[in-house]
């Protein structure tokens, strides 16, 4: 029989890990259903938002909450470029060049990242990893709170502006149908623009909120990429609100499974979800009932 | 005519490389020929599947991985010779490829290069984590060369020096690349293109896209074994850190800069970016960098390629030729 603290302790671990695979499962499920573009450099937004807000903290004299609000801002610019460079030039021409020109980002901001940062992996300091705060039995850092807080906090954001604000209606349309949107006076550069940059400032924030809990390598995004991925596919392509709650339950899935079954088996887990999901329901566990909500 | 020039300069194409250990004395050259063999092969038969039906498999390296370890464990654990042991190494890969593929060839495009990178990483995982079949991280040591091929009482071929091993390559890659070359100029062939312009449309016209897809998938992935296979029994040691990520983007970039779906690109592309990094020695911790930069610059600004800036060269001159001033 497992004690019922030591579950609940590892779910928690799992949630607070499942709101960073959502928020960067988040950026690539909008990109995937408003764009239907597969953008496999988003791992590497992650990364960077992780050494951008080291970076910023360190210069900043500490000042971590400041330092995540810059690295969304400069990650966010990155997606930019990356929408201007690599995407919109092969809009249109089906999935492959797209996965293949992302892909080689991928890989050029990875190694960039290696010759740049260094191998070593580094650790970020922001004193929050230090206090612990206990509920029922479950204890947790003030970090792990913080990273479920603000995830929570962002996606609520994330689903105001897609529900609430012209941007996110217009945002919508094109999910439905580009060139209906685009008929009815939608300019889908512009709606492009804006989906990159909030996928970039939410897989930042992932990153920024992450790194002081492990460590930042530059090969970080690759492996969270991929994840994110699995998150994408079980949540439904272009399902926010799937993303989400898959997002959550990746991360408890894997928790119980590294805790319970065998931990050098955690990635395992999360590759055996996927193949099994694709095998049993392609098109993601919530993938019908609010296909394309993004 | 055209086809029996093709054919005279195929001929002398091959009798060239025939001679070439003639002229190449250096064994470390040599051996660099024989690595540019084997990503000849293994670019070939991942524009098979990536460029001719346009399905982008990101999990090449296993295959490559699975064929060097299925032959080796066959020859070296079952007892069975090595000839045997190298077909076997194709035929597993073959499994292995149907076993992903029948799940995720149903799907869109990206699903699938996502699943084949999830089923790389497993892969590699496997081979680092099942200690008592792979040996884990330490890899495999000792794994036999071919038998020596005896004719009566005169010793033919014995598997001992670089050139042997390079006449094997080439004919390895001279037979895989013929039939390649069959299946693409068949309807078969066709059917795969027509997969990859438009799927929708071909099942119309009656075409198992399924079907043809997974064929296309257990194709590509014998090949790969088969390059798996022989660079087990060639570099006589083999362990997970050969079939990585990395390897398969080399690939890709093979592909993709010598021209993606073209027959000649990925055999152009696996020659030079093996003699690349060889050349190029002193930047070496840049290589990927560039790759990965050649790689998204050369989708956007040149989809076909080298093979492709090679033809509307000659289409450019030919074109000029036959205006008259």
């Amino acid at each position: 029989m497992i004690p019922t603290t030591e579950l609940a302790q590892q779910a928690v671990n799992g949630l607070v890990m499942g709101g960073v695979y959502a928020l960067i499962a988040l950026g690539l499920t909008l990109i995937f259903g408003i764009l239907d573009q597969a953008n496999f450099a988003h791992g590497e937004l992650y990364m960077i938002g992780a050494y951008a807000t080291l970076y910023f903290s360190e210069s900043l004299g500490g000042m971590y909450p400041l330092a995540v609000l810059f690295a969304m801002f400069s990650v966010a610019l990155i997606a930019l470029f990356y929408e201007w460079l690599l995407f919109r030039p092969l809009r249109g021409k089906g999935h492959l060049p797209a996965i293949i020109s992302s892909l080689g980002a991928s890989i050029f901001l990875w190694n960039l990242g290696l010759i740049i940062f260094g191998s070593a992996p580094r650790q970020m300091r922001t004193g929050l990893s230090e206090v612990t705060v206990n509920f029922w039995g479950v204890s947790l850092t003030l970090q792990r709170l913080l990273v479920l807080v603000v995830a929570l906090a962002l996606i609520l954001c994330l689903y105001f502006i897609i529900m609430k604000t012209r941007m996110g209606r217009a945002m919508r349309a094109t999910a439905q149908d580009p060139e209906v949107a685009a008929l009815l006076g939608i300019d889908i550069n512009r709606i492009a623009e804006a989906t990159f940059i909030i996928g970039g400032a939410l897989a930042a924030a992932a990153g920024a909120l992450i790194g002081p809990i492990f460590l930042i390598y530059p090969a970080m995004g690759l492996m969270a990429c991929l994840k994110a991925f699995v998150v994408v596919i079980l949540g439904g392509l272009g399902n926010v609100m799937g993303a989400v709650i898959a997002g959550f339950a990746l991360g408890v899935i894997e928790s119980l499974g590294a805790g319970f079954i065998a931990s050098a088996y955690k990635d395992f887990f999360a590759f055996l979800v996927l193949i099994l999901v694709l095998w049993a329901r392609p098109e993601g566990f919530l993938g019908k009932t609010a296909k394309k909500a993004g | 005519m055209k086809g029996s020039t093709k054919f005279i300069t195929g001929l002398l194409v091959i009798g060239g490389l025939v001679c070439v250990p003639w002229i190449v004395k250096n064994p470390y050259y040599l051996h660099i020929i024989i690595m540019s063999g084997i990503f000849v092969l293994l670019a070939s038969s991942m524009n098979l599947i990536t460029g001719c039906t346009g399905r982008l498999n990101l999990g090449h390296a296993a295959f490559y991985g699975i064929g060097a370890y299925g032959s080796t464990l066959v020859v070296m654990k079952l007892g069975f010779p090595v000839w045997f042991g190298m077909v076997m190494g194709g035929l597993i890969t073959v499994f292995f490829g149907v076993l992903i593929g029948i799940p995720c060839l149903k799907l869109k495009g990206s699903y699938l290069a996502i699943t084949t990178l999830a089923f790389g990483e497993i892969t590699r995982l496997a081979m680092i984590n099942f200690v008592p079949l792979t040996n884990g991280p330490l890899g495999i040591r000792g794994i036999p060369g071919p038998p020596t091929i005896v004719f009566g009482h005169t010793t033919l071929i014995s598997f001992e020096s670089k050139t042997s091993y390079y006449y094997l390559i080439l004919v390895l890659c001279v037979l895989c690349l013929l039939i390649i070359r069959r299946v693409l100029n068949s309807q078969i062939g066709r059917t795969f293109m027509a997969i990859r312009e438009d799927e929708v449309r071909a099942e119309t016209v009656g075409i198992d896209t399924i079907q043809v897809k997974i064929m296309n998938f257990a194709l590509g992935a014998f090949f790969a074994g088969i390059a798996g296979s022989f660079y087990a029994h060639y570099v006589r040691f083999i362990s997970p850190d050969t079939f990585t990520l990395g390897e398969t983007f080399t690939m890709l970039t093979m592909v993709v800069i010598g021209g993606l779906g073209t027959f000649y690109g990925p055999i152009i592309g696996g020659v030079i970016f093996t003699f690349l990094p060889e050349l190029l020695r002193a930047i070496a911790e840049y290589r990927m960098i560039l790759y990965g930069l050649m790689m998204s610059v050369a989708i956007i600004f040149m989809p076909d390629g080298i093979i492709g800036l090679f033809q509307s060269w000659i289409t450019g001159r030919t074109k000029k030729g036959d205006k008259p001033t």
